[in-house]
């Protein structure tokens, strides 16, 4: 069994490299996979460049690094047959709710972005479309709709290489971090007390209610007359966006603690003020994170949303110029960036998850 | 006359004192249920008392008022003479569902209420590093108090039989140790009495045996008073000086049973003609209840 993953692995980047071959010419494939190559001997080279500096053994290790950079590239292969090999081998053993090894449970995931990624390559490389009349160009769609994966790649090739362009981005995660930051640190002690005492609820819940079922981006327009400079409407829309929502996710975590648990603190002895710090802060604080994780991918929809109407920075901007002059491809690299941030985004917040419960991972293998 | 009263064993004072208490409650459709109506009941100073009586005839509802967290439409409840109004720490419950917390592990369960009777919020500080430490240099009697806060957890702990598992989180444990927690965190706490609402009826028979023998050991150990609410007649006898057994709604004391079993006990009393004679009566005196209903 694994051997044939082995070959179907080879088969499917041999199915890449020629769609790329076919696309650019063995010559630029060539050179552009031994860029890549270098890019990697760099990155070594910054790592190790202070010991290069101090001591002789700092040149060894940066020679042993290069190799192993260079193996680096024959492990990605390598690795790939490890995945499929994961796939192959986690789909027999199926069970309602059992839980799978980790490696099988990424390779399942990366099998998908390798789907799309082939189904791409394929419309864009084979068979052939008209342009314009009597000019035909490869791919069975147009470029200006949907652009190769060639295409993109040397975009994302110019793009990421400005000084510019992380500027914008860092513009926007910042906006976020304003905007979300905000929205978290008010709706934790607000949805606390919204959620344990009903009379605070009632205070706001009618309001808050009433303002929920706006749609935020019909904020836009206002907030651009309120705020006093165009650059924090994106903030202030995903504040309108995210507060609302997660304030009713956190009353609702608080009405899961189980009334056993607050019955005993009583009886422990513990006051109000005890309880609320003591027991139902702690009890919610994993569901928060959740919901947060969860709110964080409406953050990005409302910042871009802001960004593309005006402000002159930040990703959205970026997204609307390229859309003004038809570079279809800068719009994939700049959706594709946001996703790789989202990735990384779960990742930080899974890995918080990890680190600030561990009694959860405790309760899930009770 | 006289003579006679001096001659009698003197009774020993009264704990809990229960007078002409009632309970209705109005359900979603208006409808007034009485769920406990003229219920008297006495507790004696370090006695073990288990309440017996039909499914739903109102024992939670009683024990939840002795523990402040419901109130009685009327009547009265004293504790130690003072009347009772709201829950508080001389007053233990343990209740069936597992209720330690799942984010403090076994250790920091059980000085949770150590922690809760020195205030000034020390719990929060106790998990910080570095405000432990400042707080150990810069306030009077902070160091003390956490060793000694140590040390008892220790005790009880090993009271309960898991002193290896201080820095487990709870939610890795079975249920016979998760109840094992809850009954060390409330004797932690040192409670005039301790309420118990069915707490071994999630366990396996097994457990059950073991943790009836834990906790007569440590109710032994500490003197205290034990209200102890139960529907297996076998666990009840095993375990009480006296048995009340409630009516069926709206619920009172049918009767007070004497157990007549010494103490220390072993697990062979079960067998004997008089645990069986004891048995067969409170089956039928509730199985009469049941019929009322
Ligand atoms: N909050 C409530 N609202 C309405 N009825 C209740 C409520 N709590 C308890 N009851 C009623 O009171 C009776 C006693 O309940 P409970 O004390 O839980 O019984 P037990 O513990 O003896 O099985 C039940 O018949 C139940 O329907
Ligand atoms: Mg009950």
């Amino acid at each position: 069994m694994p051997l044939i993953m082995v070959f179907i692995t080879v088969f499917l980047a041999f199915i890449i490299a020629w769609l790329l071959i076919r696309e650019y010419g063995l010559k630029d494939f060539v050179v552009y996979s031994f860029s890549c190559l270098f890019l990697y001997g760099v990155g070594f080279l910054l790592i190790y460049l202070p010991s290069v500096i101090s001591n002789k053994l700092g040149l060894i290790i940066l020679i042993i690094s290069y190799v192993i950079s260079t193996a680096g590239y024959l492990l990605v292969y390598l690795l790939t047959c490890v995945i499929l090999f994961g796939i192959v081998s986690s789909i027999p053993v199926m069970k309602f709710h059992k839980s799978i090894t980790s490696i099988n449970y990424y390779s399942l995931g990366v099998i998908t972005f390798i789907c799309i990624l082939i189904l791409w390559c394929f419309v864009s490389y084979v068979g052939s479309h008209e342009v314009s009349e009597g000019e035909m160009e490869r791919g069975l769609i147009n470029r200006i709709f949907l652009p190769s994966p060639g295409q993109v790649l040397s975009e994302a090739r110019e793009l990421l290489f400005q000084k510019e362009f992380y500027y914008h981005l860092f513009v926007s995660i910042l906006r976020i971090m304003m905007g979300f930051g905000v929205a978290i640190a008010l709706a934790i002690p607000l949805g606390i007390l919204m959620g344990s005492f009903k009379p605070v609820e009632a205070l706001f819940e009618p309001l808050f209610a009433f303002i929920r079922y706006m749609p935020p981006t019909a904020f836009i327009p206002l907030s651009i007359i309120w705020a006093p400079t165009i650059n924090s409407v994106p903030s202030i829309l995903i504040f309108i966006g995210v507060f609302f929502y997660l304030l009713v996710l956190i009353m609702d975590h608080v009405a899961n603690v189980p009334g056993e648990l607050l019955e005993t603190s009583y009886t422990l002895g513990a006051n109000k003020l005890e309880v609320l710090t003591m027991v139902i802060y702690p009890a919610v604080l994993p569901g928060i994170l959740d919901s947060c994780k969860a709110m964080i991918g409406a953050a990005w929809t409302y910042l871009i949303a802001a960004e593309l109407v005006g402000g002159g920075m930040g990703i959205g901007y970026i997204i609307s110029t390229a859309q003004r002059y038809s570079q279809t491809s800068q719009v994939f690299v700049s959706i594709i960036v946001i996703g790789i941030i989202g990735i990384i985004t779960n990742a930080i917040f899974d890995f918080l998850y990890r680190w600030l419960f561990p009694w959860k991972r405790m309760e899930k293998s009770a | 006359m006289s003579h006679i009263e001096t001659k009698l064993p003197e009774a020993p004072p009264v704990k809990l004192e229960v007078r002409d208490l009632c309970r209705n409650f109005i359900t979603y459709s208006g409808e007034t249920v009485v769920a406990m109506k003229g219920l008297n009941l006495d507790m004696y100073d370090g006695e073990f008392l288990v309440v017996l009586g039909p499914s739903g005839c109102g024992k939670s509802t009683f024990l939840r008022i002795v523990a402040g967290l419901d109130n009685p439409t009327s009547g009265s409840i004293k504790l130690d003479g003072r009347p009772i109004s709201e829950p508080g720490p001389d007053r233990g419950m343990v209740f069936q569902k597992y209720t330690s917390f799942p984010w403090l592990t076994v250790g920091q369960n059980v000085s949770l209420p150590l922690h809760i009777q020195g205030r000034l919020m020390p719990y929060l500080v106790s998990r910080n590093r570095i405000f432990y430490l400042l707080f150990c240099t810069f306030i009077p009697g902070f160091k003390e108090r956490q060793l000694y806060i140590q040390q008892k957890v220790k005790e009880h702990l090993k009271d309960v039989g898991l002193e290896k598992f201080e820095n487990v989180y709870p939610g890795s444990l079975s249920g016979g140790m998760q109840q094992r927690v809850a009954i060390a965190r409330t004797f932690a706490n040192s409670p005039s009495i301790l309420l118990m609402d069915e707490p071994f009826g999630a366990l396996d028979a097994q457990t059950r045996v073991q943790m009836q023998e834990l906790l007569l050991e440590i109710w032994g150990k500490n003197k205290s008073t034990v209200l102890f609410i139960t529907h297996d007649i076998e666990e009840a006898i095993y375990l009480a000086d006296r048995i009340a057994i409630f009516s069926a709604r709206p619920t009172s004391v049918k009767e007070v049973i004497e157990v007549p079993f010494g103490r220390p006990r072993s697990q062979e009393i079960k067998l004997s003609e008089e645990f069986n004679q004891l048995e067969i009566n409170i089956i039928r005196s509730i199985k009469d209840e049941y019929k009322k209903m």
